[in-house]
C-alpha cells in the first residue's frame, strides 16, 4: 500500500508544482501547504515513511552544499560570520524568550518560544536560494555561513531546554559536552579532508563516470550524517560537513549533477511532511501575542541579515536582500516547539507557518523590496552611494 | 657594458630603449623577423632574429662578453632555459621574467637550486604590479610613491590642495614633521624645481615629498588637506595580478581592509576561493559584463581594474569614477590608451609592462647604485645609493661637494637614523643617500659618490 500513496503524493507534487510554477509562485509553498492540508490523513506507518525520504532529501541538500564550500572558504566565511550568530541569538532567541516571559508565559515555555523562533529554516532558504537563482552571491554565502551557525547552535539551545525540561541541572558541564562533540566532528571531517579526500582527488577523477562514484559519495554523506547522530549532534551538520570533504577532491561540480536528481525526487517530501506535522488541535492561545512574535520574528531577521550583512561585507543593496531572506523558520523549530505541552506545540506550529509562509513569499520578493529599501535609506540618508542594479 | 635582452615585446623593448639612452651596449634577440625588424629600425642597435634559448644564436650576440643577460619573452621556460645557457657562458647577471613563480619554486623542489638553474634574480610582472598597486591603495592621496631603505624612506609627490594653510608660506616657514622635506615641486605651468628655503608653494602645484615613511602621512596631509581612507577593495579580474593583490591586502597586517574580487570565470572563480582566506570572491556568468557590477563598483572606495583587456579596464574604470570610487586605478597594457585615461580624468593607470622594465632597470646599476626610479616628471630620477669610501664626495660636507645644480640629496640613511642634511652635513663612507636629479646629470653625480 505504501507504494500507491508515495505514488499518489509524487502525482500531488506534481499538480501543485505545476500550477504554483503557472502562478509564479514558489513551489516550496505548494508542498508546505499540501502537508498542512493533509495532515490529518497523513499518520503512522505513512507519516514515518515521509519523514524517512524527507530527511534524505534534506540530508543530500546540505551534503550538496558542503561540496561547494571548500574548507579554505569555510574557514574565511567563519571569520566573518560569528558576531552576525552572537547577534541571531540575542535578538531572535534572547528577545523573543524576553517577550513571552513578560506577556506571562512560564520560564520553561518562553525559553522553549524564544528557540522556536531562533532558527531560520536552513532547508527552505537553500531550496529559495536554488529557486531564485540566488545560491552562487557573496549574499547566499553569507546566509549559508549563517545557517551553520545556526545548525551548531540549535543542537546546543535544543539540549538546554530539553535539560530544562527534565528539571536536570544545567551545568558547565554538558554544555561543555556539546562543544567537544562539535568539535569533535569539525576536527575529525577536516582531518579526513586534508589527509584522506585531497590525496584522492585523481582516483575521484578517474572513476567519477563509474556508477561506485555515486556510491562512494552516499556513503560519505550517510556515514557523516549517522556519526553526528551518534554524537547527539544534526545529520544535517554532519552531511554539510561530508560534501566539505568531498569538495577537496575537486570534483564538487560532476558529483552535484550525479546526486541533484535524487534530491529533486525526495525534497519535495521533506516540505510536505514539514506542513504535516504542525498540529493546531489544540487551538491557539494568546493570539495578539502570536501575531506580536511573528512580526518580531520576520523584524528581527530582517535586523540580523541587514546588519549582518554589512559586518559581513556586503553591500547595502545586498544586506537589504539578505534581510528580507531570512525570516521562514522550519525544521529546528519543529523539533523545540515538541518540547512543550499540546497548547504550546499549538501555538508554535502557527507560528513556524505563518513565518515560514512570509519568510517565503519575502525571500521570493527581496530584490524588489530592498530595492524600494535602498531608495528609502537614501532619501534618509544622502550620502549612501549611488543606486546599483545588480539583483545578483 | 654589453647587455642581451632576449625577447623583443613591450618589455624587452622599452629596456632596450632606456638601456640605450644610459649608452650601454644593447644586444635583442628576437626571433620574430617582422618584429626583429622594426626593432633596429626604431633603436639603431643590433638585433638577432632567432630563438633565444638557441646557443649559436646567443654567440652571435656576444654572449661570451656580457655582463647582463635579461630574458623577458612571454614564455616562463624559454626565459629560464635562456638564463641557464648564459650562465653557463660565463655572464655574472641573469634576470628572466616568469609570469608563474610557482612553477619556478616548483623546479627547486625537484632538488636544483637557484645557482644551478643559473638565474639571479626572478621578475614576476604580475606580483610587481600587485605591489604597486598595494602601494597607492595604501596611500591614496599620491600621485607617485617609491620607497628606498627597506620601506624606512619614502618618496611621494601629492598636489597642494585648496584647502592646504601651507600656500604661500616659505619651505622655511612650513611646519613639516620632522624627518621630511620637500624635495622637487613640479608648479602648474609645468617647471619643476629643486625648491630652496625661500621657494613657495601654491595651489595645484605637485609637491614631491621625501622623509620618513612613518611621518609622510602626516606630511602629505599639510599639503593636500585631505585624507582619503580606502576600506573597501573592489578588484575586477582574478587572474594573477589580482589574486596577488587581494592576497597582499587581506594579509596586511596594519590595515584590515574588505577585499572583494570578480571574476567573469566560474572554474577560476572556484580556484581562488581555495587560496584567498579572507577575500570575497564574486563569479560571473563568462561574459565580460560580470566586471561592470553597479552595486559593488558604486561602494567600493578603491576600484582596481586588471581584467587583462584594456578595454573593459577602461569602462570600468569609467564606472567607477562616475559612480564615485575614491581611487580608481587601472592597468593598461597598450599605452595608446593612456590618452583615454587622461581625457576621461582617470589619474591612476599602470602600464604593467613598464613597471617590470623599471624593475628590471634597477637590476642592472652598477656597483653602490642601490636603485633607480624615474619620477612621472620625466626629466627627474631618484637614485638610491651608497656613499663609497674613495668617492669625491666622501667625508665633505654638503656645501663643500660643490654638486651640480639640479641634484638634491633627499635624505640620508645612517646607522639606522634618517636624516635630512643640511649644507654642514658631512657625508660619510657607508651613507645611504636618496638623490634627486636631473636625469641628464645622473652619470655626473654618479661619479660624485660611486
Amino acid at each position: 500500500m505504501e507504494y500507491l500513496y508515495i505514488g499518489l503524493i509524487l502525482f500531488l507534487f506534481f499538480l501543485v508544482n505545476y500550477y504554483f510554477e503557472k502562478f509564479h509562485i514558489p513551489s516550496l509553498l505548494a508542498y508546505i501547504l499540501a502537508g498542512l492540508a493533509l495532515s490529518a490523513t497523513i499518520s503512522g506507518d505513512l507519516y514515518n515513511l515521509v519523514e524517512t525520504i524527507g530527511d534524505i532529501g534534506v540530508l543530500l541538500l546540505f551534503f550538496l552544499l558542503g561540496l561547494h564550500y571548500p574548507l579554505a572558504h569555510l574557514l574565511n566565511i567563519s571569520r566573518r560570520i560569528w558576531q552576525v550568530g552572537v547577534m541571531d541569538i540575542i535578538l531572535c532567541f534572547g528577545v523573543s524568550f524576553i517577550m513571552a516571559y513578560l506577556f506571562g508565559f512560564g520560564p520553561l515555555n518562553a525559553l522553549i518560544l524564544g528557540g522556536v523562533a531562533y532558527a531560520s529554516s536552513s532547508s527552505i532558504t537553500l531550496k529559495m536560494l536554488e529557486d531564485t537563482g540566488r545560491d552562487k552571491t557573496p549574499e547566499a554565502e553569507f546566509k549559508t555561513g549563517l545557517l551553520i551557525f545556526e545548525d551548531i547552535a540549535a543542537p546546543i539551545i535544543v539540549s538546554f531546554l530539553v535539560g530544562f525540561n527534565l528539571e536536570m541541572e544545567i551545568s558547565a558541564g554538558s554544555l561543555l559536552s556539546i562543544t567537544a562533540r562539535v568539535l569533535i566532528i569539525v576536527l575529525f571531517s577536516i582531518l579526513v579532508a586534508v589527509y584522506g579526500f585531497r590525496k584522492l582527488e585523481y582516483f575521484v577523477k578517474r572513476y567519477l563516470a563509474k556508477d561506485f562514484m555515486l556510491l562512494f559519495a552516499l556513503a560519505a554523506a550517510f556515514l557523516l550524517a549517522g556519526l553526528a547522530i551518534y554524537l547527539e549532534l544534526s545529520s544535517l551538520l554532519g552531511a554539510f560537513l561530508a560534501g566539505v570533504m568531498l569538495s577537496e577532491t575537486r570534483s564538487s561540480g560532476e558529483l552535484d549533477r550525479f546526486i541533484s536528481p535524487l534530491k529533486k525526487a525526495t525534497l519535495p517530501f521533506f516540505f510536505f511532511w514539514f506542513g504535516a506535522s504542525i498540529s493546531l488541535e489544540a487551538g491557539i492561545t494568546a493570539p495578539w501575542f502570536l501575531l506580536i512574535l511573528v512580526l518580531w520574528g520576520l523584524a528581527a531577521k530582517v535586523l540580523v541579515g541587514f546588519l549582518g550583512g554589512r559586518i559581513y561585507g556586503l553591500t547595502w543593496k545586498g544586506s537589504l536582500r539578505s534581510s528580507f531572506s531570512l525570516g521562514q523558520r522550519g525544521e529546528f523549530s519543529v523539533v523545540i516547539a515538541a518540547l512543550g505541552g499540546p497548547l504550546l506545540i499549538a501555538f508554535s506550529g502557527l507560528y513556524i507557518i505563518l513565518t515560514a509562509l512570509a519568510g517565503v513569499f519575502m525571500f521570493h520578493k527581496a530584490p524588489g523590496l530592498a530595492d524600494r529599501s535602498f531608495e528609502l535609506l537614501k532619501r534618509i540618508f544622502p550620502a549612501l552611494p549611488p543606486e546599483g542594479n545588480n539583483h545578483s | 657594458m654589453r647587455i642581451v635582452i632576449v625577447g623583443g615585446g613591450r618589455v624587452g623593448r622599452e629596456l632596450a630603449s632606456r638601456l640605450s639612452e644610459k649608452q650601454q651596449e644593447v644586444v635583442i634577440v628576437e626571433k620574430d623577423p617582422e618584429v626583429a625588424k622594426e626593432l633596429t629600425r626604431k633603436l639603431d642597435i643590433l638585433v638577432i632574429d632567432e630563438d633565444g634559448a638557441n646557443m649559436a644564436a646567443l654567440e652571435k650576440a656576444g654572449i661570451r662578453g656580457t655582463e647582463i643577460f635579461i630574458a623577458v619573452t612571454s614564455i616562463d621556460e624559454l626565459n629560464l632555459m635562456a638564463c641557464m645557457m648564459a650562465d653557463r657562458a660565463g655572464v655574472p647577471i641573469t634576470i628572466a621574467r616568469v609570469r608563474n613563480p610557482e612553477g619556478f619554486s616548483n623546479i627547486a623542489d625537484t632538488g636544483f637550486s637557484k645557482d644551478e638553474i643559473g638565474v639571479d634574480y626572478v621578475i614576476n610582472p604580475e606580483r610587481e604590479l600587485a605591489l604597486e598597486i598595494s602601494k597607492m591603495i595604501h596611500f591614496p592621496d599620491a600621485e607617485e610613491i617609491e620607497y628606498f631603505a627597506g620601506e624606512r624612506i619614502m618618496l611621494v609627490s601629492v598636489t597642494v590642495g585648496e584647502d592646504a594653510e601651507i600656500t604661500g608660506q616659505t619651505l622655511n616657514d612650513m611646519p613639516l614633521p620632522p624627518e621630511c622635506i620637500i624635495a622637487g615641486i613640479k608648479k602648474r605651468d609645468d617647471r619643476f624645481i629643486f625648491p630652496s628655503g625661500k621657494d613657495t608653494v601654491e595651489t595645484g602645484d605637485r609637491v614631491y615629498l621625501i622623509g620618513n615613511a612613518k611621518n609622510m602621512r602626516k606630511a602629505s596631509w599639510l599639503i593636500h588637506h585631505e585624507e582619503t581612507m580606502i576600506k573597501t577593495v573592489v578588484i575586477l579580474g582574478g587572474e594573477n595580478t589580482g589574486a596577488y593583490l587581494a592576497s597582499i591586502l587581506e594579509n596586511d597586517p596594519e590595515r584590515k581592509f574588505t577585499v572583494k574580487l570578480i571574476d567573469k570565470n566560474e572554474n577560476r572563480s572556484e580556484e581562488l576561493i581555495r587560496k584567498l582566506g579572507k577575500t570575497i570572491i564574486i563569479h560571473g556568468n563568462h561574459s565580460e559584463l560580470a566586471y561592470f557590477n553597479k552595486e559593488e563598483i558604486a561602494e567600493a572606495d578603491a576600484l582596481i581594474a586588471v581584467t587583462g583587456d584594456d578595454r573593459t579596464n577602461i569602462v570600468a574604470s569609467l564606472m567607477g569614477h562616475k559612480l564615485g570610487a575614491k581611487k580608481v586605478i587601472s592597468e593598461i597594457s597598450n599605452n595608446e590608451y593612456a590618452e583615454t585615461y587622461n581625457i576621461s580624468g582617470i589619474k591612476n593607470y599602470i602600464n604593467s609592462h613598464l613597471i617590470t622594465a623599471s624593475r628590471i632597470l634597477r637590476l642592472t646599476r652598477k656597483g653602490d647604485i642601490l636603485s633607480l626610479s624615474h619620477l612621472k616628471e620625466e626629466n627627474v630620477e631618484a637614485i638610491e645609493l651608497v656613499v663609497n669610501p674613495s668617492c669625491r664626495a666622501a667625508g665633505k660636507k654638503v656645501r663643500e661637494a660643490k654638486l651640480p645644480a639640479g641634484v638634491l640629496i633627499g635624505t640620508i640613511f645612517r646607522n639606522g637614523e634618517i636624516i635630512v642634511p643640511g649644507g654642514d652635513t658631512v657625508l660619510e663612507p657607508g651613507d645611504d643617500l636618496v638623490i634627486i636629479t636631473r636625469t641628464s646629470i645622473r652619470h655626473k653625480v654618479e661619479s660624485y659618490f660611486c
